[in-house]
């Protein structure tokens, strides 16, 4: 029972990023935007989380929010390219991937150079529910997490909500399966698809920023290893709904824990196989998903008032 | 013509001045740095060989980016792609080190190319079947790559007396013959040039190639005129694979003899940097793969003397891609 | 036909003025100064050919698109209008000719989509008992609860109806609101316009068809490049007038196929068969029938017509005769071969020309050259190729002939074909698709978004090729043309042949009853 509560707690501890990162790429692609920079902005949150973390002496929050706002700007610049200025959204996407993985080792190694030890931030404390954690065991797993647990439950529940009940939502929803529509009904499609990428991408910044501050409490290049391409599998496998891209990241996450469980302890699988684990994992739960058209209808097209000429 | 090139050279210019700026503003000689980056490939004869033989896996894999980017089709994949023919290439040389050099050679291009094809080919045929987004499977494989890369180079065939993870040298007679004995300047860059050329006239003269960019062009349209489409797909991420998978084979038979972890080496971003600033052109692609070998050498040179990270550069080729492409958007205005 | 009510006063102040509106787009002037007057409690009818201005002149009032230059008038006051928020603050609603509804949302959510609320959640019962209000009072049939998706064409277009209404709309413009419906349903269309007048709306009724004008409208303007030409009151229009004011002196009108409302003379016999089908099934994803057993006849030498509403199966039956969607059932044969399970390309190349409905989604390569877009289809035969090579001198040379046959405005075969106005590159789609002798030709509403002139040339070149013995098989939701052009029709409803109709036989009305599903007599 211990070893079952101990995977159960280490799997909502990192399902965390997919989350967020899932989340991020569903709000701006139920607008039409689709965000393939998720890579390159996650290391850029993660860098920047990190190096605002240690320079402001260990503030956790500030580089959080550091994260959040750089990753937002991520936002801006593809959603300016793509919605104002109408150009290609995976090449857009491709560019800021690879400028943001350009960044985040250039602004790490800018700020603190080459070290023999690496510098070290703390990591995200635990805040057990005051009377909810002393549940046995679902009061380990649920209720004595950090903060952003938490806060990734509640931002899932929030967002689930907000798209299927409310007026706004409805607004979002139609504006990602019908331009048109939404325009002709006084639906502003631009600024929709503006705030809903911005607001993405700071959730993605903010998924990278938590691995240094839950995982390593350092930054390494490269140490995203991919989670920004699984959260685009996470997002069509949950099919861009927010209540389930949260119950899909589960899977996502108990397959990472195994990986990372089974590597440990050497259960005479070669190490390498179990590597490979998440992503022909991943590859695998593609084959089902795609056959279900849940796809917003304008997903990476782009809406152009005037000419109605989807050239 | 004239106007093809203005943009490019001020977008270049403008990156250049932008990042200049700074790095000016951190304190960092920046003539001289800019003149390490741009000039360290033609000030040696070892610099120059270098850059020829960082180009030639940055055009093969440009290519394999791009040859699929005229169907419209994503291939993010190149550094697995080139993986599996790096590990098919390396098995040919390896088993069959006793071959001579006719036999072995030929035998191991043919099989670096067709590993990165069979690798391409996964993506291809669940887009094919299934209609997965190609982007996600081919990105997802080159993580599966790098377990088959190490797999390969620690428990099948290694070299236990090197430093790291590497393979057993492949025969001799697999080795690619020398252009130029020293520097060393491998054949490798013949065979690159003349696929280069090979592509071009299939995509701009050949039946099969109008149909690859009709596809791209507008897919329901092909398809309503008897193009297949959805078979041009998979045939556009093979053709991709296999060149990326030449590329992996180039690497094992001309530059290292063996299978090294690591032979993909930073050319995938590069590489797909390289294909959206040419736009997809095969003419542009040799030019653009050039100036990014130039680049990339001048790049760890400058890290190397002064002591700047290399991201540096990838920045300013980072902005050379956005400026490029803000170029185009204020052309059509 | 029903006879309708006497229209109201025409001599009120104008309710909406629009003055010396310009637009262009890039070099193409859509409107050049045109003007339009609306009064209180009138149908006025907007009438011109496609390309004339009617549509853009409305998506401004709209606030879809920005003037370059003019102005609008409210009750005598300038208002701006930048966007459609600000139309519906001003009581302007506009109906469009392509239904602006989000498929998976069920009827009363795409009503009340966008509406300014004060509260997060939207009162949807509340809403549901006033679209059945609103549906009750116009005669427009709806069901709030229904999945827009699987609601036929007809009840799409009430619901769009519905939406403006629900915002309290005192001006509704109607886009080529007819296109879609059976006769029936136009005069059912018709009697719920009067009640909306009755009730103190005006209506624009946006339309090419000068019949329809002249049935229910107590004005008509006529609009023609960019321009507004004239304006009649109901009692003063004539449909000679209409007419000559449409299309001036572009065409001779005595000799028009287009305005002609007379049967064209005795015609020869049809030839040997080019084309036949038996037992056509055509199934959806779910397994369900969109064609449904269908067996047809084209000959040589003849115009088979396919009658029907849009949505009823003619997409699929097409795609499936071509060979793009999967055939379930059924045999097919060109000529004396059988083609069953053929792919597209053998049926290109045994003679069959295909010019798709939408020839801009369908047939058009945007980032490709002029001559890449001319080759398209015709690309792995001579004059184009040589084997597995293509010859694009020879490929130039014809590509060169076809741009000074068919007038299109271009520098030359190298332009990128994306930089060609919109009716030079429906002249190419055409040029592409009459370039090769064919032995069947297959059309789909060919002539849709095409100007005067040129709906006139596709109908002479269809008679020609008629006359040179191919066999053609026109698909068309414009019953006016079938009637003027065809030897035979034959109606599709739910996927399925109803009738078929000789020349002699061809009515207006027992058409339309076929297209709505009644039951053919005898």
């Amino acid at each position: 029972m211990d070893a079952l509560e101990a995977f159960a707690r280490l799997v909502m501890l990192t399902l965390v990023p997919y989350v967020l990162a899932g989340q991020g790429t569903m709000l701006a692609g139920r607008a039409g935007v689709f965000n393939v920079a998720q890579e390159g902005i996650m290391l850029v949150g993660a860098s920047v989380g990190f190096l605002g973390a240690y320079l402001s002496g260990g503030g956790l929050l500030q580089g959080m929010l550091l994260a959040m706002a750089v990753g937002g700007l991520f936002g801006l610049a593809l959603a300016y390219f793509t919605t104002s200025l109408k150009m290609d959204q995976f090449v857009v996407g491709l560019a800021l991937f690879f400028i943001g993985l350009a960044l985040s080792t250039l602004f790490y190694r800018l700020a603190i150079g080459v070290t023999l030890t690496p510098p070290l931030i703390p990591t995200l404390r635990e805040i057990p529910v005051p009377g909810l954690s002393r549940i046995p065991v679902l009061g380990e797993i649920l209720f004595r997490q950090n903060a952003l647990v938490y806060g990734t439950v509640l931002l899932s529940l929030v967002l689930y909500l907000f798209l299927a009940y409310t007026g706004p939502g409805m607004a979002l929803r139609a504006v990602g399966e019908n331009p048109m529509a939404a325009d002709s009904l006084g639906i502003n499609v631009a600024l929709t698809r503006y705030v809903t990428t911005v607001v993405g991408s700071m959730l993605i910044g903010l998924a990278g920023a938590y691995l240094p501050m839950v995982y390593t409490a350092t930054f390494t290049e490269g140490m995203v290893r991919g989670r920004g391409w699984l959260s685009i599998a996470l997002t069509f496998f949950g099919g861009w709904s927010p209540h389930l891209i949260f119950f899909g990241a589960l899977f996502f996450a108990a397959v990472e824990v195994l990986a990372f469980r089974v590597q440990v302890t050497g259960v005479g699988i070669p190490y390498q196989l179990i590597l490979m684990l998440p992503y022909l994992a991943t590859i695998a739960v593609m084959l089902p998903t795609f056959r279900r058209l849940q796809i917003p209808a304008f997903l990476g097209k782009n809406y152009d008032r005037e000419r109605r000429l989807l050239l | 013509m004239a106007g093809e090139v203005v943009p490019y050279a001020v977008g270049v210019a403008a990156a250049f001045a932008a990042v200049g700026i700074f790095l000016a503003a951190m304190g960092f000689d920046v003539p001289r740095a800019y003149g390490t980056i741009l000039f360290t490939s033609f000030r040696t004869a070892n610099g120059f060989v270098q850059t020829l033989l960082k180009f030639v896996p940055l055009l093969l894999l440009a290519l394999a980016f791009t040859v699929p980017l005229a169907a419209w089709k994503f291939n993010i994949g190149g550094e697995g792609q080139l993986i599996a023919g790096a590990v098919g290439a390396a098995a040919a040389g390896i088993l069959l080190a006793r071959l001579p050099a006719p036999a072995l050679l030929p035998l191991l291009l043919v099989a670096g190319t067709l590993g990165g094809a069979l690798w391409a080919a996964v993506p291809a045929w669940l887009l094919y079947r299934f209609g997965i987004n190609e982007i996600l499977i081919t990105v997802l494989m080159n993580f599966v790559s790098f377990g088959v890369l190490d797999y390969v180079t620690t428990e099948i065939w290694p070299d236990l007396a090197a430093g790291h993870p590497t393979t057993v040298p492949i025969g001799a007679g697999g080795r690619l013959p020398l252009l130029v004995d020293s520097p060393p300047l491998h054949a490798g860059f013949i065979l690159a040039l003349a696929v280069a050329a090979a592509v071009y006239v299939y995509l701009t003269r050949s039946a099969a190639g109008y149909e690859l960019r009709a596809t791209g062009a507008n897919p329901r349209a092909a398809l309503l005129h008897g193009i297949a489409v959805r078979r041009l797909f998979v045939l556009a991420l093979v053709l991709g694979g296999a060149l990326a998978g030449l590329a992996g084979a180039i690497e094992v038979a001309g530059v290292h003899h063996r299978l090294i972890e690591g032979v993909q080496s930073n050319y995938l971003l590069l590489s797909i940097l390289i294909g959206l600033i040419a736009k997809g052109s095969t003419l542009a692609v040799p030019v653009v793969a050039f100036a990014i070998a130039v680049l990339d050498v001048g790049a760890r040179a400058m890290q190397r003397t002064m002591m700047i990270p290399v991201e540096v550069v990838f920045v300013v080729e980072g902005l050379i891609l956005v400026f490029v492409l803000l170029a185009d958007v204020v052309r059509r205005r | 036909m029903p006879a309708l009510p006497a229209p109201g006063p025409t001599g009120a102040a104008p309710l909406l003025e629009l003055r010396g509106v310009r637009k262009a787009f890039g070099p193409v002037v859509a409107l050049d100064g045109a003007h339009f007057h609306l009064g209180e409690r009138e149908i006025h009818g907007l009438l011109g050919g496609n390309g004339a201005g009617k549509t853009t002149l409305m998506n401004i009032l709209y606030g879809l698109y920005r003037a370059d230059a003019g102005e609008v008038l409210l009750a005598g006051r300038a208002i701006q209008i930048r966007a459609p928020r600000d139309a519906l603050r001003h009581g302007i609603g506009m109906v469009h000719q392509h239904f602006l509804q989000i498929e998976s949302f069920p009827v009363a959510h795409n009503v009340v989509l966008g509406m300014p609320s004060r509260r997060m959640l939207p009162d949807l019962a509340g809403a549901e008992e006033r679209i059945r209000a609103l549906a009750a009072r116009f005669g427009l049939e709806a069901d709030p609860r229904a999945p827009t998706a699987d609601l036929p064409m007809g009840a799409r277009q009430r619901v769009e109806i519905l939406k403006a209404l629900y915002r309290d709309v005192r001006i509704l413009i109607l886009d080529e609101p007819t296109t879609n419906l059976t006769p029936q349903e136009v005069d059912s269309l018709f009697a719920s316009l009067r009640t909306m007048v009755q009730d103190g709306i005006s209506v624009v009724l946006i339309t090419h068809k000068i019949r329809e004008a002249l049935h229910v409208c107590d004005r008509v303007s006529v609009m023609r490049r960019g321009r507004t030409v004239l304006t009649l009151g109901r009692a003063e229009a004539s449909e000679e007038a209409l007419v000559r004011a449409m299309v001036g002196e572009e065409v001779d009108v005595r000799r028009s196929l287009v305005f002609s409302s007379a049967k064209a003379g005795p015609r020869p016999p049809a030839g040997p068969p080019r084309l036949r089908c038996e037992g056509l099934t055509v199934l959806s994803r779910d397994g369900v029938a969109l064609v449904k057993e269908c067996s047809l006849v084209a000959h040589a030498g003849e115009i088979l017509g396919i009658a029907g509403v849009a949505g009823n199966g003619q997409r699929e039956l097409v795609e499936g005769l071509m060979g793009v969607r999967p055939v379930a059932r059924g045999r097919l044969w060109i000529g004396d071969a059988e083609v069953t399970g053929a792919d597209t390309a053998r049926l290109l190349g045994l003679g069959v020309t295909y010019i798709p409905e939408d020839r801009l989604h369908d047939g058009f390569l945007p980032r490709a050259s002029v001559l890449e877009n001319l080759v398209l289809g015709f690309h792995r035969r001579p004059p184009y190729s040589r084997g597995r090579w293509l010859d694009w001198p020879a490929a130039t040379d014809t590509a060169r002939r076809l741009i000074a046959e068919y007038q299109i405005r271009t520098p030359g075969p190298q332009e990128a074909a994306v930089n060609l106005s919109g009716g030079n590159i429906q002249r190419l789609m055409l040029a592409r698709a009459f370039s090769h002798p064919c032995r069947l030709l297959i059309a789909h509403n060919p002539t849709r978004g095409l100007d005067v002139p040129s709906t006139e040339f596709v109908y002479t070149k269809l008679l020609e090729l008629r006359r040179q013995g191919v066999g053609v098989l026109l698909l068309s939701e414009d019953l006016d043309e079938l009637l003027v052009l065809c030897d035979r029709i034959a109606v599709l409803y739910r996927g399925q042949i109803v009738g078929e109709l000789r020349r002699a036989e061809f009515d207006r009305y027992a058409i339309g009853r076929l297209m709505s599903g009644v039951a053919a007599a005898g």
